[in-house]
């Protein structure tokens, strides 16, 4: 087990190092100076050569590769001056937000679709089992951008009950705060959860026709009980692998929906970082996303060994 | 006279309009041990399925089970659960599925016992380690907490009878529980399920397609054929007597040996396979940073030759290293160490282009006839399939005339070329693999387990095939089988691998009727051998 864990740890590892050189070397291809950019068409061939001094883009670009990764390890992840602030501040002004969000919605995703899959899949076949496919295929239709846009419609403007947009900052109370959040969480969290509650489904269906399903219910065990102590850590396995791919789906979901709500989070930040090629916040920003849809791979790794003891024995 | 234990009257069960079970008569008195034998599809399976009431929501069943007194087909569910596993314990055939991969095998015993009997689950474990002991498992080598994985096939089997026993049922249906395992596992498995009917006055129904195993343990015997039950009676009667026409069929198709003129033929003076010194050792795998579990040997130091127009068998139990030799030989493995050389050539130097003409001149054929295609293409891709190994590229005509040749030649029509694989049955299947190996004109053909998925009327039908091959087409054969009756139906040698070696190899009828080895002499016992048991238990009444 110890042995398992390790060497998922070094896959992580292996994986964040070839994740920074990628993102690296491909802002180095994005067409466009940002010196240039910042300082407009107007400005001297000397202030630009200044601020690329500054922003460190004159050394060559193993050294800037370098610079930057030695900057990370340290929490330095350079300066942004179209924001005039240094990354780090920023990062941590909108993970407060971003993450929060992404949390939420994970956790609403799972706590609806797991009993829904399970509800359903026990009752195969019923009209509860068809009204809540139904259902669950339109989720996935409908773009969560747009849906976002209905629930400000419904919940913001005709009820009132939580603000249409916008942040209030986490000093103003946990509340407020969360109330604020409620909305992008929910929109962010429904379509997700419609996919998963149909793998969960599914998947429990698959693992109902197995033999050992049949062995246990020839011991005399109910099948309700059958399907809670046997088929649902087997059929848990298929459900942590989307779980594990759809964090990513919701950091992309993030970046759209933080606009529809007007969201000061990470999404909204790499949109406008990008917009203004602002290079040193749209890398880090980016090397952030991909750690935490990296490092939830690797819970999702850990996940699976608790649910399948053949995995924790090999390597 | 007292009521039996079980008794089903006119059973008969429906799918929407299709009747599957016509009329079922089925008697098992205390303490009996009753056969019921049949090819698949004749509702054996289901027949059990039925008195446990575990059929798929689809069926419909008419007609009467009765048991102990009780009534099953009006019987609530909530009844059914409380008489499931605590008087009737079942087992079925498939042991690498039939356990939950993510529990311990203790849970999985203790949990049936806990379940009906509100014991504690110290008390509950306690009893399972005795289980586990009683069924050979001793808990000092296999404690509580093995997982699944960590067991072989007969190793599983012996948990599932566990289970199936825990709360010593009065009856015990166990549905083909040695069909997946080897001759010498299903004779350890048949006397431990003997043992237990007779300890525990347990009555048993043993389910199987396999004349031989029921012979030699049934009182009573039932023959079904598509639902309906043909013969039922006194084992020895019913195999000895053989006056049901069915019955006598199934009895002569289990022993049937092929009309086969090549069997004396000398061998010629070079050998097609030559395999010297092989070797096939595998990586312990690791059990920690540093340490690894110690090399496994599959194939260990092999030599052999094959000559051409031979058939040569090669016999083991599972797990004795046949499979991955038969790999090694196809070139879809490499070897460790040794050589292999094919038709002059040394192929295990050869890269894939090289091997190409060594890959036409020798096919396979594999065991599963329903795995072994992919369903969305038609017999004629499938079959055409090895003919890109040859040389000179052929016309859509020519190659449809191959395909038709090769379909010809295993007994089908040549329209079959325009099918799927589902619409053939399981023996037809087999006929369209063997036409697939056959399409190039091979010089060799490895079958790994030919005829051990199909019933036995057909096998022996296949078997008839292959001899017919072999002397019409000189083709050699190399046959990689656990069962001794195919290799001796259809083998002019033999070879006996035990333990990654051969420890044992010449002309088949001699090492079969005089093994010398303890491997060969335990395999040449454990094989089910029906007119034997008959005469044994004649002998015995």
């Amino acid at each position: 087990m110890a042995y398992y864990i390790v060497r998922r740890l070094l896959i992580v590892l292996l994986t964040l190092w070839v994740a920074s050189v990628i993102i690296f070397a491909m802002l180095q291809v994005i067409p466009g100076d940002p010196a240039q950019l910042m300082l407009g068409i107007n400005a001297t061939d000397d202030s630009i050569a200044a601020l690329r001094s500054q922003l460190g883009l004159d050394v060559p670009l193993l050294q800037r590769y370098l610079n930057w990764m030695s900057g990370m390890m340290v929490g330095d992840f350079g300066y942004s001056y179209t924001y005039g602030a240094a990354v780090g501040s920023l990062i941590a002004e909108r993970v407060v937000v971003s993450l929060p969000l992404a949390l939420i919605a994970l956790t609403l995703s799972t706590v609806i679709a797991i009993p829904v899959g399970i509800f359903t899949a026990s009752r195969r076949g019923t009209a509860t089992d068809t009204t809540a496919m139904a259902i669950t295929q339109v989720g996935i239709a409908i773009p969560n951008f747009w849906f976002a846009i209905l629930l400000v419609y419904i919940f913001a403007i005709s009820f009132r009950l939580v603000p249409a947009g916008g942040f209030p900052g986490w000093d103003t109370g946990l509340w407020p705060a969360l109330k604020s959040l409620l909305l992008p969480a929910i929109a962010l969290a429904l379509p997700q959860a419609a996919i998963l509650s149909r793998v969960t489904r599914s998947a429990l269906l698959d693992t109902m026709a197995e033999d050992y399903i049949r062995t246990a219910r020839a011991k005399g065990l109910t099948a309700q009980h059958v399907l809670w102590h046997h088929a649902l850590r087997n059929a848990l396995i298929p459900v942590l692998t989307i779980l594990g791919l759809q964090f990513a789906f919701l950091l992309a979901g993030t970046i759209i929906i933080e606009n529809v709500f007007y969201l000061p989070g990470l999404g909204r930040l790499v949109f406008q970082s990008i917009q203004r090629l602002d290079l040193m916040v749209v890398q880090s920003v980016v090397v952030l996303l991909v750690a935490s849809v990296i490092l939830i791979n690797f819970l999702v790794d850990l996940a699976y060994a608790w649910a399948d003891p053949r995995l924790r024995r090999e390597g | 006279m007292a009521s039996p234990l079980l008794k089903i009257k006119d059973l008969s069960l429906k799918v929407a309009e299709t009747k599957i079970l016509h009329d079922i008569d089925l008697q098992v008195e205390r303490k009996q041990i009753v056969g019921i034998v049949g090819e698949s599809g004749s509702g054996k399976s289901l027949t059990a399925l039925s008195v446990m009431q575990l059929l798929p929501k689809v069926c419909k069943l008419g007609g009467l089970i009765e048991f102990d007194g009780k009534d099953l087909l009006n019987m609530s569910e909530k009844s059914m659960c409380s008489l499931r596993g605590n008087e009737i314990g079942m087992v079925f055939q498939e042991p690498m599925t039939a356990l939950n991969p993510v529990k311990t095998i203790g849970e999985q015993i203790s949990e049936g016992i806990r379940w009906h009997t509100n014991v504690s689950r110290a008390e509950a474990e306690e009893r399972a380690r005795h289980m586990l002991d009683r069924v050979g498992l001793p808990s000092s080598k296999y404690p509580l907490d093995r997982y699944p994985h960590e067991l072989s096939g007969g190793q599983r089997q012996r948990v599932v009878i566990a289970i199936a026993t825990a709360l010593n049922p009065k009856l015990l249906i166990a549905d083909e529980p040695t069909t997946a395992l080897d001759v010498v596992l299903q004779a350890q498995i048949l006397d431990l399920l003997k043992e237990l009917v007779a300890d525990n006055d347990m009555a048993l129904i043993l389910i199987s397609h396999d004349l031989g195993v029921v012979a030699d343990v049934a009182d009573d015997i039932t023959v079904m054929r598509k639902g309906v039950v043909e013969e039922t009676g006194p084992t020895v009667q019913v195999l000895k007597e053989q006056k049901h026409p069915y019955t006598a069929q199934l009895a002569k198709a289990s022993v049937h040996i092929p009309a086969w003129q090549n069997r004396a033929q000398k061998p010629a003076a070079e050998p097609l396979l030559q395999i010297n010194e092989l070797n096939k050792t595998y990586n312990g795998r690791r059990t920690g940073f540093v340490s690894r579990a110690p090399d496994f040997t599959a194939v260990n130091n092999v030599s052999f030759s094959i000559a051409n127009g031979r058939s040569v068998g090669l016999v083991g139990r599972s797990g004795c290293g046949k499979s991955t030799l038969a790999r090694m030989i196809l070139g879809l493995s490499k070897p460790t160490n040794g050589a292999i050389q094919f038709d002059g050539k040394v192929t295990t130097d050869l890269d894939d282009n090289a091997m190409r003409a060594s890959r036409r001149h020798m096919q396979v054929v594999f065991q599963d006839p329903y795995g072994s295609f992919n369903p969305r293409k038609t017999v004629e891709w499938l079959v055409a399939e090895p003919l890109f190994l040859e040389d000179e590229n052929l016309t859509r005509n020519q190659k449809r005339e191959r395909i038709a040749g090769a379909l010809t030649e295993v007994g089908l029509q040549a329209d079959a070329m325009k099918k799927y694989p589902h619409e053939f049955s399981g023996g037809q299947r087999q006929r369209i693999a063997i036409a697939r190996a056959l399409i190039t004109r091979p010089k060799l053909i490895v079958a790994d387990e030919p005829v051990s998925a199909l019933d036995v009327s057909i096998r022996a039908q296949v078997l008839d095939l292959l001899a017919k091959l072999n002397d019409d087409l000189g083709i050699a054969f190399l046959f990689i089988t656990h069962d001794l009756s195919v290799a001796r139906a259809i083998t002019h040698e033999v070879m006996v691998m035990d333990e990654g070696k051969i420890v044992e190899q010449g002309r088949t009828a001699d090492i079969l009727d005089n093994p010398q080895t303890q491997a060969a002499q335990m395999l040449v016992d454990a094989t089910p051998d029906l007119q034997q048991a008959i005469e044994r238990r004649s002998a015995n009444n």
